[in-house]
């Protein structure tokens, strides 16, 4: 029960309120009360607006046939017909008497002039004047409503009646649109100075909408003379000048030229752009000179209109100034404007450029050569081999012919990627075994670009026509540096090989590829597992497809630095390397070979081939430097010092006249640089280690990718290498002893993990005993001690950084809080500020380094008793703390009383009785330590500070 | 002299009772259909000696109308369509159809007068 109690004892208050039904029913009835009004009210309005309009038919059936009899009425007619329009007259003069009636017939007036032209619409309109229908428009003129006023301007104006157009001007600057407008239009319909008046008179905006209207209202002024539209090109309403250029355009009135010429350099781009568009309509020559001016400060629209106008008018000395615009603009429709017209100027001088096949190619695609006769071929070449000074014309008709022989060849073999096996198949003149100059030819690297000397080239190109119809570029470029060489389809096109191909192979001049550069070309090797060697059997479908070789290192540092030097290509292995003529080079077996193992050539089967040649570790070394250096060679000069100091030191070895067989890896040197700038962020002795590390390391590097060291060499230069290695890092250890401390254990523990040498061990064991047993202040220098001694230094106070970064009215704020959290270390700073400029926080510092000191005896008192000797200093101090209160209050008087203090100031050293203060100090009764910590205290203060935050 | 029959076929209640008012004052016996269906009513019931019609009319356009007599009725009668302006688009099919001629609004009665007389010279 108790339960139940509980439980349904908290639901009262959810209950179900009391309901006043008869408030509902109120209601009800009140709101169905309502709906029957408006509907009712409704109805009623419908039926009295379909009565009225009803009546308005009827009485407009009615009044019809008399108005048509009155308007074809004749003079000349019948006397019955008279007889009848006498009675009509005064029947309609009865109607008339009312307004409805009036009404009405104004309607069927207004009707009619809309559906009847000519000789009816005049008597019509004289017809309302007659019957003085035209005095009920009048009076709508005078209405306080604007529909009512519109409505007359709109009667009035339709049924032409002349006399009010006096009455309607007044409207032409009213402040309703729909008056203004309508006024506008009658101004202009009623007479034919109307526009003239208008234009002189209007001080708004001319819509283009109201433009078109009053033009229209212009078109069907009869006998209409239009004034000189220039009158109004002074216009102050720009709307005005606008409408009166398009007049002018419309009435061709080009008697404004110099006009026109002006508002040309009109700031409205609209105004502008119509002047343009008058320009060119009136020929005005002499304004593209202005055009061209004005032209780059318009927006685009208007840029397009100047352009326009310059096509229409310029001549060939405008040309330049279209190719101006077309370089110079960035905006894709100004550019194309510039283009036609330019284009418009002298025709086709600018051809079609977007979209185009290339049409420089020397040799037409497979499937057009398949489908074309050799004829059609040949036309091609000779029609798309452009006579250029980068492009050598085959001219020769033999040279054509040789071409389009190897392209109907290839185009006979198609596109199919046969390997060189099943050409050998097909063809009788394929050799199994190739010499390295042979090996290149079997490669198919006619995907790569011909690059040349110039020279050499129109010495040789007939030859290399002739003998490598392989190489056959789409376009042949004759270039002295090879960084302006210009590749043209690198993608491969050919990898067969035709009969002609191979019956120049045999016949393929090593010196025509030596006098090639082919140095900035990347080594392509396939990745197939077969051995390559010097004399080694090469099978030719190891090379079946060129697009499954691997391009290594594409990038070639060395483009930028060898471009101007005659240096040739040399085949080594199967591989071109650079020779360079002007050094004495190195032979390639002792040099690294170029990631064999990747690329699956046996190095021990290599190298058992190759003549081992004795080097000298000095030499070894110089060489692994050089090496080394390679790899991170940036500019010419870098280059230029390593080949000479190269020179110097190799000018007596015996491999004179082989080929320097190395290449240039890159990817060392972001490694290194990367490492090295994290290092540079350590400490000295890190950097060091750090730095020896990398170099240890990006030489392991080098000789784990590499494959830039050849066995020999690391064979012969590991004792060198070692000890250079024990001298650098004995070097080291020299710095860390110098300069370390203890905290270099660590690394020197991983040094002795790492070194082998034992005298090294043993030096880095020392130093780790000695930094070990050194206490940390020894690491201080007794100068430094000495210096440290000497300098004062001044305690972190931390509101002295904030107190230098903010207002005075914050500044005062945080003295407050100086004087509410801070202790000792807050004296000297406050002690500074008592010498501050503003006088308020000059104040404020006294303020507080007095009530800090009171804080801070208060503090030392309740340390307790029980110390006596304790409180017995403290209280000298407090003494002479509060006798420096007392000094702060005295030259706080005399900052306030603005006096100089005496000279002799004896007398106020007993002049002020200390318990009073001291008493006024233990005044507050409050637990709190700090007087200025309680929530009154800040309450209290709370407007002060806002009152000196507000006083500044 | 015997009255030539036309018949009218305009929606406009104002301008078909000035247009009435003035062909019945040149000498003409007008009948007057204010849309489609009623000129097709009084087609199949008479044949007039020559039609007037508006091309913008309810139920029954002008187009349709001269199809209508054309094609279906099989008859000669002249045709003259009052056209707004603007629709010239109208004209040039109603032409196709075999209209005989045009006038465009707003209407010259007198204009509409002299083209009817033509029209009707022309038989």
């Amino acid at each position: 029960m108790i339960i139940e109690a509980l439980t349904y004892h908290h639901y009262f208050w959810i209950n179900v309120p009391k309901i006043h039904t008869e408030l509902l029913w109120q209601l009800t009835f009140l709101f169905i009360g309502l709906v029957f009004i408006y509907f009712t009210a409704i109805f009623f309005f419908r039926n009295k607006i379909s009565a009225t309009q009803r009546k308005v038919r009827r009485r407009k059936t009615e009044l019809s046939p008399m108005i048509s009899e009155f308007l074809f009425y004749e003079d000349n007619g019948l006397k019955e017909d008279k007889s009848n329009y006498v009675a009509l007259k005064i029947e309609i003069r009865e109607l008339l008497k009312n307004s409805f009636n009036r009404k009405v017939l104004a309607e069927i007036l207004l009707d009619l002039q809309k559906d009847v032209s000519g000789d009816t619409q005049k008597r019509l309109f004289s017809l309302y004047q007659d019957l003085g229908l035209h005095k009920d428009a009048f009076e709508k003129l005078k209405s306080t409503r604007w529909q009512v006023v519109s409505k007359g301007i709109l009667e009035l104006t339709s049924m032409q009646v002349v006399e009010s157009y006096v009455f309607i001007t007044k409207f032409i600057n009213d402040k309703r649109s729909t008056i203004r407008k309508q006024a506008e239009i009658a101004t202009v319909t009623l007479k034919p100075e109307g526009i003239a008046f208008f234009l002189d008179t209007t001080k708004y905006r001319i819509s283009e909408w109201q433009q078109l209207k009053l033009l229209d209202a212009m078109r069907k002024l009869e006998d209409f003379n239009p004034p000189r539209f220039k009158l109004w090109l002074t216009s102050r309403n720009k709307h005005v000048v606008l409408f009166a250029l398009r007049l002018v355009k419309y009435y061709n009135q080009n008697d404004c030229n110099a006009s026109l010429i002006e508002l040309v350099k009109h700031k409205n781009n609209q105004i502008r752009g119509e002047a343009i568009k008058c320009i060119k309509e009136f020929n005005v020559v002499a304004a593209l000179d202005v055009l061209k001016l004005i032209f780059w400060k318009s927006n685009v629209e208007v840029k397009i209109s100047v352009l326009d106008a310059i096509a229409n008018l310029g001549s060939e000395a405008d040309v330049a100034f279209l190719k101006l615009v077309e370089n110079k603009e960035f905006n894709f429709s100004v550019k194309s404007k510039a283009l036609s017209a330019i284009n418009a100027i002298s025709p086709e001088s600018i051809m079609p450029t977007e979209g185009l096949q290339n049409a420089d190619v020397s040799i037409t695609p497979l499937t057009d050569v398949k489908e074309n006769t050799t004829d059609k071929t040949e036309d091609t070449l000779n029609s798309k081999l452009v006579d250029d000074n980068h492009i050598i014309v085959l001219q020769s008709e033999e040279e054509r012919e040789k071409v389009s022989q190897v392209a109907s060849t290839l185009a006979e073999k198609g596109n199919d990627k046969t390997s060189l096996k099943e050409m050998e198949e097909n063809h009788s003149t394929v050799t199994s075994t190739l010499s390295k100059e042979e090996l290149m030819d079997s490669l198919d690297v006619n995907f790569l670009p011909i690059v040349c000397d110039k020279v050499t080239v129109t010495d040789s190109f007939s030859e290399i026509s002739e003998t490598s119809a392989q190489y056959r570029p789409n376009k042949i470029i004759v270039k002295n540096e090879i960084n302006e060489v210009q590749v043209v389809f690198e993608e491969v096109r050919f990898t067969q090989k035709t009969d002609d191909i191979e019956k120049n192979h045999g016949g393929y001049e090593v010196e025509n590829i030596d006098a090639l550069t082919f140095d900035f070309l990347p080594i392509v090797a396939n990745s197939q597992d077969s051995v390559f060697s010097n004399e080694a059997e090469i099978n030719i479908s190891a090379v079946d497809d060129v697009m499954a070789i691997e391009v290594i290192h594409e990038e070639t540092l060395g483009c930028e630095t060898l471009d101007n030097e005659t240096h040739n290509i040399v085949f080594k292995d199967g591989f071109p390397v650079l020779d360079v003529p002007d050094i004495e080079v190195i032979d390639p077996e002792v040099l690294p070979k170029y990631k064999m193992e990747e690329l699956g050539y046996n190095l021990e089967q290599i190298n058992s081939q190759q003549t081992t040649n004795e080097m000298k570790p000095t030499d070894q070394l110089k060489l692994k430097a050089i090496i080394e250096d390679l790899v991170v060679f940036e500019n010419t000069n870098e280059f230029e010092e390593i080949i000479n100091e190269f020179d110097d030191v190799w000018s007596d070895m015996e491999w004179i006249g082989k080929s320097l067989d190395m290449e240039f890896v890159p990817l060392q040197k972001e490694e290194t640089i990367n490492e090295t700038d994290k290092a540079s962020d350590e400490g000295v002795a890190d950097n060091l280690i750090r730095n020896k590390k990398d170099n240890i390391a990006s030489e392991t590097k080098i000789e784990d990718a590499g494959e830039l060291v050849s066995n020999d060499i690391d064979g012969h230069s590991n004792e060198s290498y070692s000890k250079n290695t024990e001298e650098a890092t004995m070097q080291l250890l020299d710095d860390i002893e110098a300069l370390g401390d203890q905290r270099e254990i660590p690394l020197l523990s991983e040094l002795l993990q790492n070194e082998k040498n034992k005298s090294v061990k043993e030096r880095i064991r020392h130093l780790i005993s000695k930094f070990a047993s050194m206490p940390f202040e020894e690491r201080s220098s007794p100068t430094d001690l000495e210096v440290s001694e000497d300098i004062d230094f001044k305690p972190f106070n931390v509101f002295e950084d904030l107190f230098r970064t903010c207002d005075t009215a914050k500044k005062l704020i945080l003295l407050d809080e100086i004087v509410a959290v801070g202790d000792e270390k807050e004296i000297p700073f406050l002690d500074s500020l008592l010498e501050d400029p503003n006088f308020e926080i000059r104040k404020k510092a006294q303020l507080g380094l007095k009530g800090l000191m009171n804080k801070l005896a208060e503090k030392r008192e309740s340390l307790g008793s029980d110390e006596a000797n304790d409180q017995s200093a403290s209280t000298t101090g407090q003494s002479q703390e509060i006798d420096g209160a007392v000094l702060l209050e005295y030259s706080l008087l005399l900052d306030e009383m603005e006096a100089e203090p005496p000279l002799n100031n004896d007398i106020f050293d007993v002049g002020f009785e200390f318990s009073e203060k001291l008493e006024h100090v233990e005044e507050p009764p409050l637990l709190l330590e700090n007087p200025h910590d309680s929530f009154l205290n800040q309450l209290w203060s709370f407007p002060n500070k806002i009152i000196e935050k507000l006083n500044g | 002299m015997v009255q030539k029959k036309l018949l009218l076929a305009e929606d406009d209640e104002l301008l078909a009772s000035l247009l009435t008012f003035r062909l019945e004052k040149g000498g003409y016996k007008v009948c007057l259909s204010r849309d489609g269906k009623a000129v097709k009513e009084h087609l199949s019931r008479e044949m007039p000696d020559i039609i007037v019609s508006d091309i913008m009319m309810p139920y029954f356009s002008g187009i349709e109308l001269i199809d209508f007599v054309r094609n279906e009725l099989k008859s000669n009668v002249p045709i003259i369509i009052i056209s707004s302006a603007g629709n010239e688009e109208n004209v040039l099919s109603a032409f196709e159809l075999g209209a005989n001629d045009f006038i465009s609004k707003p209407v010259s009665p007198s204009e509409l007068l002299v083209r009817v007389a033509r029209e009707l010279n022309k038989m």
